[in-house]
Parts: structure tokens; sequence; C-alpha cells
């Protein structure tokens, strides 16, 4: 134990300016995060709010500024070559190891801990029920922080040799991505669970295991050789297929037994001649209207994903397999625009082709539950699900909120043609539609990646999509929301029911006739809250 | 006598080239052994690998009984290293390394210290950084000996100093040296000459020998003789006569294994009777002047 504090009292006095500067970081992030409400309040002194935005920058320094420090005091003691005085001299590799430890968890996490509950504290929240969240928290943004530095600094000598690490490291995520993408048919195809357990293991092992490995041996490139090795395991085993396939998860079932029905209107001929795309566009969009209808009341069905098909005689191999869409479908939508993306050169070879297409749609439902009505204040209220909330002029389509540890799953309804609300003054009544805003049901035993323990996150209402006539093509009619002081808000809480497969048929279209004439503005239109 | 280092065939290899070619060799406890090589003939690799900074290819080693292998930790409480190439913590002042070490090492003398201290005449309060190269070895030296290590090892410690510290640095050596074995390398071979009691020739990676300064001494002789008539030199000669050269009727080599009697006799044998004889001692210089022009010429 003396030797881990004469350490790391040493490390102290060597960078006791960069722990100064990491405090003073430390101390204006905490100064940002309390004047979170600035943001969006028209009251607000314009130079406040400038100092407010420049000092958006602040996390990412901060963050910077600690994986900085954690290099250099790692690398007082380096542990790449040959020529180091420490090498030579009675140093116990785990003391060393517990040493550099001790020093980032007094001068990085505790701080950042106790910054967190003073948050905690400040927006109204007890510390001592929220200690283990706030300990949770250290398991996310800070020890990827923490870890990253402590592997790069494990491995290089010197900062120059760092910073060339953090370069080789971005290089090869990109090539890895774009590697991915190359290969990868379907984007939408999961990983099965064992071959998920198994990327973890090698990734987190090897981050964990080389520093150890590393101080307790320094055999540089060996430890190198094993971070890579396990890093490059663990990347050819996600782009190798899992053959867990988006069809496994979502059984296909008949259109009639979906939960939307779903009708494609008469498709007009593209004219001659126009070019869509520019020539440097390497892929082209498809865009696929259609009418939807038959959404139960309390109920929302996402569109996961889509596939497209031909089985034309004409046709080649041009799909690119499953993609993402998430599409809300709500029971008053009635038009939602489908796009595909495919490869330029195989849509220029057929586009003017007719084709059979076979449309699969990947769906999820889900229902609410424990609904109830929620009349928005003029201030900022305190709701025991949502947190702190509160709606703000410069900010008029959302309900922003700040809750401890994460953001809420919802599904929030908002009446607008049968509430009071006005419609914004350019706009007649008949604009007025239902909106909705939702957050899916997630992983709420975790804390959000960050490190204010106080999530902000907004419902953010969108309106439903409507039509004039549903048998044209035409773009959906532009529709508003306004809230305002006592409007009534129906909030519940959303619970997945099951996921399913459908398939539609488009015979005899041309792709030209895809592209054209539905430039796909999107269901429905901006929500505005008057208060 | 127990050997503090033995080595047995070490190798390294740097990829094509090997530093270090099969080295045998024993450091006698409480000797005072001299590694001598021309500069980049695998003396500090043989160090690093001794000390356990890097890894052999082939062979082992043992230092104080302990494979070099495992050398690590608490096996330096016996070793004082210094090296010419070491990167010291320059931003520290002289007094706060020292203060820093003294608590890594439980046989740590702090009279000794202080000894060393004004022996030296260290500055305490000055940063490392701004001290000059013969400073800063003679602060390495002290920080080795202030805790009476069983083992000194020193690789070049007196390159590019100037002759005063030098003799600053060997006269503080030679104080601590009865309680200790000290193994040092260099290539001035003027300075080893004064103090070793062991000395060991490396040339390209080879021991070319290794063994008591007296012995060698003994065992190395310059022969001049006059011969009665100006005649080739008659061939094969022996192998140990080194660097064989006729002037006129004088012959000189270098015997490097000379037993007065025995030379005597092969030169009779070789020569037949020659007017005169001389046998001269030689100096370390010259003795390994010879072997490396031997070794030139292998």
């Amino acid at each position: 134990m003396n030797q881990i504090l004469h350490i790391f009292r040493k490390d102290a006095r060597r960078h006791y300016a960069e722990i100064l500067i990491s405090l003073v970081l430390l101390a204006l992030f905490t100064h940002r995060q309390l004047q979170f409400w600035l943001e969006g309040n028209e009251s607000v002194h314009v130079g406040s709010l400038m100092f407010f935005q420049i000092t958006r920058l602040i996390t990412p320094i901060l963050v910077l500024f600690w994986a900085f420090l954690i290099v250099r005091v790692v690398q007082a003691e380096s542990l790449v070559g040959d020529r180091q005085w420490w090498t030579t001299k009675p140093y116990d590799w785990w003391k060393l190891l517990l040493a550099k430890l001790l020093f980032i968890f007094v001068f990085i996490s505790i701080p950042l801990m106790l910054v967190q509950l003073f948050l905690l504290h400040h927006a109204g929240y007890s510390i001592f029920p929220n200690l283990r969240g706030v300990l949770l928290m250290q398991f996310t943004l800070p020890l990827l922080v923490i870890l990253f530095s402590l592997v790069l600094a494990c491995l290089t000598r010197n900062l120059s040799q760092a910073m060339l690490g953090v370069g080789l490291v971005l290089v090869v995520m990109i090539a890895v991505s774009w590697l991915s993408s190359e290969l990868t048919r379907n984007t939408m195809d999961e990983s099965s669970k064992f071959s998920q357990a198994i990327q973890g293991f090698l990734t987190f092992g090897s981050v964990i295991l080389v520093p150890i490995w590393q101080f307790a041996r320094r055999k540089t490139w060996a430890s190198r050789g094993t971070l890579v090795a396990s890093f490059g395991v663990a990347t050819l085993i996600s782009l190798i297929p899992s053959g867990h396939s988006v069809e496994q998860s979502h059984p296909l079932v008949a259109a009639k037994d979906s939960p939307v029905q779903f009708a494609i209107p008469a498709i007009p001929e593209a004219k001659k001649g126009q070019a869509v795309w520019p020539d440097y566009m390497s892929t082209a969009a498809l865009i696929i209207p259609a009418n939807v209808s038959a959404v139960a009341p309390g109920t929302m069905v996402l569109i996961d994903g889509i596939n497209i098909t031909s089985d034309s005689p004409e046709d080649s191999n041009w799909s690119r397999g499953w993609s993402g869409q998430y599409l809300q479908v709500w029971p008053e939508d009635q038009r939602k625009d489908l796009t595909y993306a495919l490869k330029r050169k195989e849509y220029e070879g057929i586009k003017s082709k007719p084709l059979n297409l076979h449309i699969q749609l990947l769906l999820s439902e889900y229902q609410e539950t424990d609904p109830r009505t929620l009349l928005v204040p003029i201030s900022v209220f305190r709701d025991s699900y949502l947190g702190i909330c509160r709606v703000t002029p410069l900010a008029p389509n959302a309900i922003q909120c700040l809750k401890p540890f994460q953001s809420r799953s919802y599904i929030a309804r908002f009446d607008a043609p049968n509430s009071h609300c006005a419609p914004p003054k350019e706009y007649p009544r008949s604009n007025l539609a239902v909106a909705y805003a939702w957050q899916p049901p997630g992983a709420e035993f975790l804390a959000d990646p960050g490190l204010n323990p106080m999530v902000d996150y907004s419902l953010t209402f969108n309106s439903v999509s409507r039509v004039s006539n549903p048998n044209a093509s035409t773009q959906p009619a532009y529709s508003v929301a306004t809230l305002c002081p006592g409007a009534e808000i129906r909030l519940a809480r959303p619970v997945f029911k099951r996921q399913l497969r459908i398939q539609l048929d488009l015979p005899n279209t041309r792709l030209q006739d895809l592209v054209q004439g539905f430039p796909g503005g999107g269901p429905g239109g901006a929500v505005s809250i008057g208060l | 006598m127990t050997a503090v280092i033995r080595t047995d065939a070490l190798t390294k290899k740097f990829r094509r080239l090997t530093a270090v070619d099969h080295v045998n060799l024993e450091v006698p406890e409480g000797a005072l052994y001299a590694l001598v090589g021309q500069n980049g003939a695998g003396k500090t690799t043989a160090i690093k690998i001794l000390m356990n900074l890097i890894p052999a290819t082939h062979g082992a080693a043992a230092v104080l009984g302990t494979d070099s292998r495992k050398i690590r930790g608490k096996s330096y409480t016996q070793i004082g290293y210094v090296s010419e190439n070491q990167e010291i913590p320059e931003w520290m002042k002289v007094g706060a390394l020292l203060g820093y070490l003294r608590d890594f090492y439980p046989t740590w003398d702090l009279t000794l210290e202080q000894s060393l201290v004004r022996q030296f005449d260290l500055p305490l309060d000055r940063k490392i950084r701004t001290l000059s190269r013969g400073m800063k070895m003679k602060l390495a030296l002290a920080s080795a000996l202030a805790f009476h290590p069983k083992l000194i090892v020193l690789d070049e410690p007196f390159g590019g100093l100037d002759p005063l510290v030098r003799d600053e640095l060997i006269e503080g050596l030679l104080e601590r040296a009865s309680e200790s074995t000290v193994f040092i390398s260099s290539h001035d071979l003027a300075e080893i000459e004064s103090f070793a009691s062991h000395v060991g020739y490396l040339e390209s990676g080879k021991l070319l020998f290794s063994e008591e300064m007296s012995a060698l001494a003994t065992r190395f002789r310059e022969v001049e003789l006059t011969r009665e008539f100006d005649t080739p030199l008659p061939a094969p000669l022996p192998g140990n006569w080194l660097q064989p050269k006729a002037s006129g009727a004088v012959v000189r080599f270098v015997d490097s294994r000379f037993d007065e009697q025995k030379t005597a006799s092969d030169i009779q044998h070789l020569f037949g009777n020659v007017k005169d004889i001389q046998f001269r001692p030689l100096t370390l210089r010259a003795i390994f002047l010879a072997m490396a022009r031997k070794s030139e010429e292998v």
C-alpha cells in the first residue's frame, strides 16, 4: 500500500497542472449543465445564450482532456521500450497499476461522481436513493474513456505514439465500416446472442486483460498483437452471416391478419427524359406510396424494415436485402411512403422494364398501457413518470424533460382538432391533425451513456399523415397541431406485443416510375405548440 | 567462488543481425568485471538481457541465482543499474528523486546517501533536467549505490564524460566495490585497466575471452627475437602467435598463451639459434588490438 501511495503522490505532484485544468473543465461542465434551461428560453440574455452555445464543446473537451491525463499519467512510467529508468527499480507491477488506477479514481471518477450527485441534488432529487444510479453511470461513458485511454497509454511510448494510435484506430474503424457495408446485403440481420456474447467477451476481455498483461510483463508487441487479434476476430464474427435472419424473428402472416392494412394507389408513369438523380449518386431510392388503415385505437405499428424482390423474367439480382424503415403508423394515419435504395448501376439496367415486385415489410406492434391525461401547464412542471418538464416558446414542437439516469418510454397523443388550442395564424383550422410522440421501451435498468445524471429528452409531436384522395398518389396534405396551456395529452406507456412480416405485391411496375413524382415529403407536417 | 552472473549460450538476434552470439560468461562474487568491446559489439544488448529489459533469443542467464527472465520488482532491491542511455525523470529535483527512491529499498542507507551527495557534490534543489551529463551520471550512480546492492551493473557509465568526472565516478564506485560485485561495460580500455579485476572481450557478439586481469596480463606477451640471418618466416607458425612480422632479421609477434619455456622452445624449433629474445608485457589496449586484428584476419 505504501508503494501505491508513494507512486500516487509522485504522480499527483508531477501532474498537478493537468489535474487543475481537468477540475476547471469539470466545473465549467457543471456550470453548463446547471444552465440547461437557458437554451430555448426567450427571456434569457443573448450573451448568456452565446456563452451557452460556445460551452457546448465543454463535454467533448473534458472527455478528451481526461483521456490525455490518463495517457500522461500511465506513460510517466512508460510500459513500452527498454530505456525507462523505473524498469530497473523495485516496482511491483500490480502496485504500479493500482497507483495509476487510484490516480484515475481520485482525480477523475470521484470529482465526476460528486458533480453528478450535486446535479441530482440541484434538480431536486435525493442523493441516497440515486447513489446506485450514479455508481452505475460510471460503467458507461466514464469507463469507456478510462479503458480506451488506459489501453492506448499501455501500448504506446509517448503522446505522439498515442495520437498515431488513435489515428490508426479511426482508419481501421472506417475501413471495417466500409467493408461491412460492402459485404453485408441485409443491413437488418441480427447477430445471434452467442455471437454477440463472443464479440463482447473478445472486445471487453482484451481491453481489460491487455493493460494488466502489459503492466505485468511489458510484452508490448505481444499485447498489441493480442488486442488486434481479438478485435479482428470480433470484427470477422460480426461480418459472418449469423443465420439468425429477420425472417426468423418476424414470422410471415397473411396481409389480412396484419394490424395495419396497406393499399398501394395507382402509380403514374414517369415523364420521358426527366433526369431525377444526379450522375454522382451511387444509389437510387425507390419511393412507394402506401395507404394505411385499420390500426386499432391505442395501438402503434412500427414498420421496421423493407425488402423488395422481383420474379419477372427480366429481373436481375438487384435486391440489396432488408433495409430499415422505422416508420410509425398510428390509427389516424392515412399514407406512408416506403423507401428502398438499390445500386444506381443495377437500377439503370432495369429501370424501364416492367417487373412484378414483391414488397415484404417487417412490422412491430406496440400497445398503450396505463393511459392517463396530462394537462399541459404554462410553466415548468414535475411529473412522477416523465421527470421535470416544460414547454418553451423557442422550441414549440416539444415538451422538454429532465429525468435522472434515463429517458422514459412513452406514447403521447394530442387530439388537436378537438382541443381548444388554435392553429398558427397562417393556417386554417382544417389543417389541424392528431399528433403523436413516442419513445420505445428500452432497457431501463441501465443508465444512459453520458456524464450528466439528469438526462434530457423531448416528447416531440408529429401529426399524422392525411390524404385528400386515397386513390391518387399525390402528396399527403400538410397538417399541424398546436398545443397550448391546458391542452389535454393522453400519456401512456408502450408495451411490445408482437413482430410479424407481410407481403405486398406490385405487379407490372417500372422502377423509374417509383423514383419520379413521389418526392416523399414524409408523413404529416410540423407541430407547433402555442402557449 | 559462486557466480553472481552466469550465462549459457546467451544469444540475441535482431532479425538478421546477431547482437549476442552464444555467450558463456561467469562473473564471480566480489569481482569487478569489465565487459569490453568496440561500439556495437553487443555489450549493451547483453546487459539488457541480464536485466530482463529485453528477452534473449536463445540460451539462458542467471543473475544472483535468479533466471534473468524472472528479474523484476523486488529483484532490483539487490541490483544497482546505471546506463548511459537510461531516461531519468528529468522533471524531478535531485533531492526529490533520492527521497522518492528511498521508500522502494528496505536497505536504503540515508547516511550513505548523504555521503554520496557530498562526495559527488550533487545539488539537491536543482531540477535534473538542468544538470550536466556528468552530474546526471553521478546522480544515477549515487541512487544505485545508496542501498548497498549486491550487484552493481554499469553500462558505459563513463562515455563522453570529462576525465575529472570520470575519476570521481570511478573513485565513488571503488569505495563501494568491496561490498558488491561490479559488472561494467565499456569501450574505453584505459579506464578499465586501472581497476577491473576480471575482463571479458566481446567482438561482434562473440565473447572472445573472459578471465582475470592478472591472468590475462601474464598470458599475453610481445615477443621480439633477432635472428642471425634475414630469411622468410617459416610456415606454419603456432596459432597463438598473433600478428607475426619480420623486419630484416628481427621478428615480432604477440604470444597469446605465453609460457616462457615453451615459447623459447618453439622459437628454437622454428628459427634455430637466435641472437636475442625479449619478452615484453602488454597493455590491455595492445592485447585487445592484437585480438581485434586477429579476428579481422579471420
